[in-house]
Order: C-alpha cells, then sequence, then structure tokens
C-alpha cells in the first residue's frame, strides 16, 4: 500500500516536471522566434518606411528595393481562392457524413481525412506540379504556374482538415434537437438550415478560420506551382508569389545579417501576427450567443 | 518507473554515441552555386573517403547565399559563379577556380525557333514579345523561366541582356534541374542553364547564329565562372588546403561540365578582389 503510494507520488512528480518543461520550452520557443524576427524587422525599419514598404510593388533586393505588398496580396488572393474552393466541397461532406452515416461510418471517415491531413505539403505541390499546373494550361493557355494553381493545391490540401473540422461540429448537434424539428413536421432541408448549422456555427467558424491561418502560412506546396514572380501580376491565371514562397526563394540570398533579411523579418513577424488574430478569433466564442 | 530509468538510460547512450561519433573529425560546411553542386558532391565524396579526419557538407542555395553565408560566418567555403563585380570580395578571401560553364539558353521544342538574337532574347525576357509568331516560330505565348535573383546564371545572362526588367510572363524556378523540368512541361517556355546536362524535352537554341558547341567552345558567349572562396587563414589548415586543391584539379570535372578556367581568371590561390 505504502510502495503503491510512494510510487504514484513520483509519477505525479514526474508529470509535474514534464508539463512544466514542456510549458516553458513552449513558451521560450515562441517568445525567442518572435523577439528574433522584431529586432529584425525593428532594425529593418530604422531604414525604411513601413508603409513605403508595404505599398511599392518592386522587389529587388540585391538593387536595396524591399516593396512586398504584393506578395501580401498574393497570399490573400491564394488564401481566398483556396477557401472559396474548400468550404462548399468540405461542408457538402460533412453534411452528407452528419446526415447519412452512422457513428461507425463517420468514424471510419474520420480516419480517412485524418490520413489525408497528413500528407506532407511537398506531396501535394508534387500533385499540383504534375496535375493542376498542366490543367490550368491546357484550360488557358497560359503557363499553368499561377496564383491559381496555388489556391487549388492549397484548397485541396486543406479540404480533409476543413472537411473533418465541419464534420465533429455537425455531429455535436445533440440529436434530440434534430429529431425534435423532424418531430414538429420540419423537412430534412429545414432542419439543415434551420437547427443544425446554426447550432453547429460556431465549429464551422472555427474551421474556417483555421483554415484560412493554414492556406496563408502553407509555403513549399505554393512555391512550388505558384510561379515565383516577384512583379505585378495581372489576374489569378498569372504568375506570381506570396509571403511565404518568397521567404523560402529568398532566405538563402538574404542571410541573417544582411538588410534584406531584415525585411523577411518583417514580412514573417507580419504574417505571424495575422495568423495569430486569425487562430485567436476561432477560439472566441461569438458575442451574440 | 522503470520505463522511466530505461527510456533516461537509453538516451544517454545515444547521446554519448552521438557525441562520440562527431568528436573524432572535423566538419567544414561547403554552401553557394547549383550549378556545380553535382561535381562538387561526388568530388568531395571521393576525397573524404580518404580523408576521414574532414567532414565535409556540401549545399546549395545559389552564388550569393554562399558568399553570404561565408561573409557571416554561416559556411567555411563558398562556392559562387557570380561575376566577381556583382559581389566584392573581400582581399582576406582566396579565390580557387574550378573552371567554367556554358549557360545555355533552352526552349520548348514547340517553339518553332532555333536561334534568336540578342535583341530578340531582350525583347523576350523585357516582356515585349509575348508570342513565339512574333518571331518567326509558331503561334505560342511565351512564358520565361529564370532563376531567383543572385544565381550566377541569372546574373551572367542578365549582364548578357543589359539587365532588362523582367516581363510579367516569368515564372521563378530554384534549381537548373526545376528550370529544365518548368521549360520542358510548358509549350511557349525559354529559360537557361548552366552546364551541358539537358533533359529530353527541352531544345537548345543559338545565338546571333552561333550554337554552342564544345569543339568551338569559345564563340559561345555565356559562359559562367564557377570559383571557391576561402578564407586564406582557412588555407593554413592542411586538410582544406588538400581539398580545395583536388577540387580545383580533379581530373573528372570534365565530365559534369565545367570548361577550363579562362586565362583572364587568376592562377590558383590568388588574393581575391
Amino acid at each position: 500500500m505504502r510502495s503503491t503510494h510512494s510510487y504514484n507520488l513520483a509519477v505525479e512528480r514526474v508529470q509535474t516536471v514534464l508539463f512544466w518543461t514542456g510549458a516553458l520550452a513552449l513558451c521560450g520557443a515562441l517568445v525567442a522566434i518572435l523577439s528574433y524576427l522584431t529586432v529584425g524587422a525593428v532594425g529593418f525599419l530604422g531604414h525604411h518606411d513601413l508603409f513605403g514598404v508595404l505599398f511599392n510593388a518592386r522587389w529587388a533586393p540585391t538593387d536595396g528595393q524591399y516593396g512586398m505588398g504584393l506578395f501580401f496580396l498574393g497570399s490573400a488572393v491564394v488564401a481566398g481562392l483556396a477557401l472559396l474552393l474548400v468550404v462548399p466541397l468540405g461542408l457538402g461532406l460533412a453534411v452528407w457524413g452528419q446526415a447519412n452515416l452512422q457513428p461507425r461510418g463517420r468514424e471510419r471517415l474520420g480516419v480517412y481525412l485524418t490520413a489525408l491531413s497528413a500528407v506532407p505539403s511537398v506531396v501535394w505541390g508534387w500533385w499540383g506540379l504534375t496535375a493542376v499546373v498542366p490543367l490550368l494550361r491546357t484550360l488557358t493557355g497560359g503557363p499553368g504556374y499561377s496564383l491559381m494553381a496555388g489556391g487549388v493545391v492549397v484548397g485541396v490540401m486543406l479540404f480533409p482538415t476543413f472537411a473533418q473540422l465541419t464534420l465533429q461540429a455537425l455531429c455535436e448537434v445533440p440529436e434530440s434537437w434534430v429529431e425534435g424539428s423532424w418531430a414538429l413536421g420540419a423537412s430534412s432541408d429545414q432542419t439543415l438550415l434551420g437547427i443544425i448549422l446554426p447550432a453547429a456555427a460556431e465549429g464551422i467558424r472555427r474551421a474556417l478560420w483555421i483554415a484560412l491561418a493554414r492556406a496563408l502560412g502553407e509555403t513549399i506546396a505554393v512555391q512550388m506551382v505558384v510561379g515565383g514572380y516577384a512583379g505585378r501580376f495581372w489576374g489569378v491565371m498569372a504568375p506570381g508569389a506570396t509571403v511565404t514562397s518568397q521567404l523560402l526563394t529568398d532566405l538563402p540570398l538574404l542571410p541573417p545579417g544582411t538588410v534584406g533579411h531584415g525585411a523577411l523579418d518583417l514580412m514573417a513577424i507580419l504574417l505571424v501576427v495575422v495568423m495569430g488574430l486569425l487562430t485567436r478569433w476561432a477560439g472566441r466564442r461569438p458575442g451574440w450567443r | 518507473m522503470i520505463w522511466l530509468r530505461k527510456t533516461l538510460g537509453l538516451w544517454l547512450i545515444l547521446l554519448t554515441a552521438a557525441w562520440a561519433a562527431s568528436s573524432g573529425s572535423r566538419h567544414l560546411l561547403m554552401m553557394g552555386a547549383t550549378s556545380v553542386l553535382p561535381y562538387l558532391k561526388a568530388s568531395v565524396g571521393r576525397w573524404t573517403a580518404g580523408h576521414p579526419e574532414l567532414t565535409v557538407a556540401v549545399s546549395g542555395g545559389g552564388s550569393w547565399a554562399g558568399l553570404s553565408a561565408l561573409q557571416h560566418g554561416h559556411a567555411d567555403i563558398a562556392v559562387s559563379d557570380l561575376p566577381e563585380d556583382a559581389w566584392p570580395v573581400p582581399p582576406t578571401w582566396a579565390r580557387i577556380p574550378l573552371g567554367r560553364l556554358p549557360v545555355l539558353l533552352v526552349v520548348h521544342p514547340g517553339t518553332g525557333v532555333a536561334n534568336l538574337s540578342r535583341h530578340a532574347l531582350q525583347a523576350l525576357f523585357s516582356g515585349k514579345v509575348r508570342s513565339w509568331a512574333e518571331l518567326g516560330g509558331k503561334s505560342i505565348p511565351v512564358t520565361v523561366v529564370v532563376r531567383p535573383q543572385g544565381s550566377g546564371a541569372r546574373a551572367v545572362v542578365e549582364r548578357y541582356l543589359g539587365r532588362p526588367q523582367l516581363g510579367p510572363n516569368v515564372i521563378t524556378q530554384l534549381s537548373n534541374g526545376a528550370v529544365l523540368a518548368a521549360v520542358a512541361e510548358t509549350p511557349g517556355a525559354i529559360g537557361y542553364v548552366e552546364g551541358l546536362r539537358l533533359i529530353p524535352g527541352v531544345t537548345p537554341v543559338g545565338i546571333d547564329g552561333r550554337g554552342f558547341s564544345p569543339m568551338q567552345a569559345s564563340q559561345w558567349p555565356l559562359w559562367a565562372e564557377s570559383r571557391l572562396y576561402v578564407p586564406r587563414r582557412r588555407l593554413e589548415d592542411p586538410a582544406v588546403l588538400a581539398l580545395v586543391t583536388w577540387l580545383a584539379q580533379d581530373p573528372e570535372r570534365t565530365r559534369y561540365g565545367l570548361f577550363p578556367p579562362s586565362a583572364a581568371d587568376p592562377a590558383l590561390f590568388a588574393h581575391a578582389g
């Protein structure tokens, strides 16, 4: 009895140490990354005006030109296109799964979606190179490498994550609410639109913000298909660049200690701030509830 | 608690083994131009097989990245094929010429052109010519495939073309291989690569009536001079000196498309700058 008690105490101590070590390591890593980026960005802004670089379209770091506005626009376009693809498809699959599958079927669907979510980004990028880029080339007659290709690849990549989170949200709606709606004579569509979707709105909204944050942060898959053109793009079918694809392209060119690296730090920290805000909104309850 | 002790014990054993394995040899990082990576990886592999006291990692990233990394102490040896006036090299560095690589212009076979004038190339790269039909080829839109800024090949081509402002029909690819793949897969594409290792699906084009031929290499206008840069104090280390000497004189160089350095390139271990 006594030895069991000692054993439990020891395990508890180890758990406490592991918890605090993990928590401190996480906070330390976050503070270190943000500090590093902030120092570089502040150093860069000591020589350049923030609005000047954000609203300038010329990026030529070896010539001292650091206009980065188009990269943020490119990120917004790619993320927007991805959401246009992923929201109807993901929502459709989730609604179908919630309405037509038994709990065991939903569980299996969840396993498949989890497996798809685990496919590495580089594989999605490869798929984009071999399927999406040639398809867009055939359809448009252009090069195929484009913001649209980036949006499609990211959209397909995020589809399992969004569908799974949405399915979970729909399945959390109490069955008694659904049955009550039917008992009152509502049709399946009326129940879906009047009961299920409003009740699951918070979970769906969270899935949407998480998908948006991931779309903005995706790097290698986008870089492989977006074209990497750092100038003014003339449409979604044209080559372009996003913040993350340009960071990947220019990191070797602009190592730490150079002025250009400060510009990359600024881009990175602005992206981190935007993604942080999005994930914060994802976790917040709407005020009207 | 037994599992915890076992885990900790295993972790300590692995840590000790890793420390013991790494403490027996020194490590060098060589970084820079991707054009000579195949040669360097093969040659360094042969050299380190007989010199276990030194482990050498060869990394790409581009010429500019290699020179920057050496300047900031993040690499031990830089590999660059940038023109020397594109990067002010400190006088404390030694320059070790590896050889010259031809920069070839390649097009997708469907363009219908086999030769381009310098003027036509300027118009293509600046986006003034949007269809190959304007240059006597087929009616296919032009797509220009370039390397990122800081690439030696890009510096050579842009200098030859008078540093044109690139047009909107440009795709950037991170390596020679990616440029070749993009040109091969994109109808109407034109790009440039260093070396002679072309792939099926791309066609080299001549410039002003001159095609590249190894027998008449001196007539080709686009060359990248590949060099190693290393701080001179590092050459006091016999192992480093032996390594760079080997890389500069390895007879296998020609198999990787490296031509002898130009007569204008200073001799081995000359002061840079």
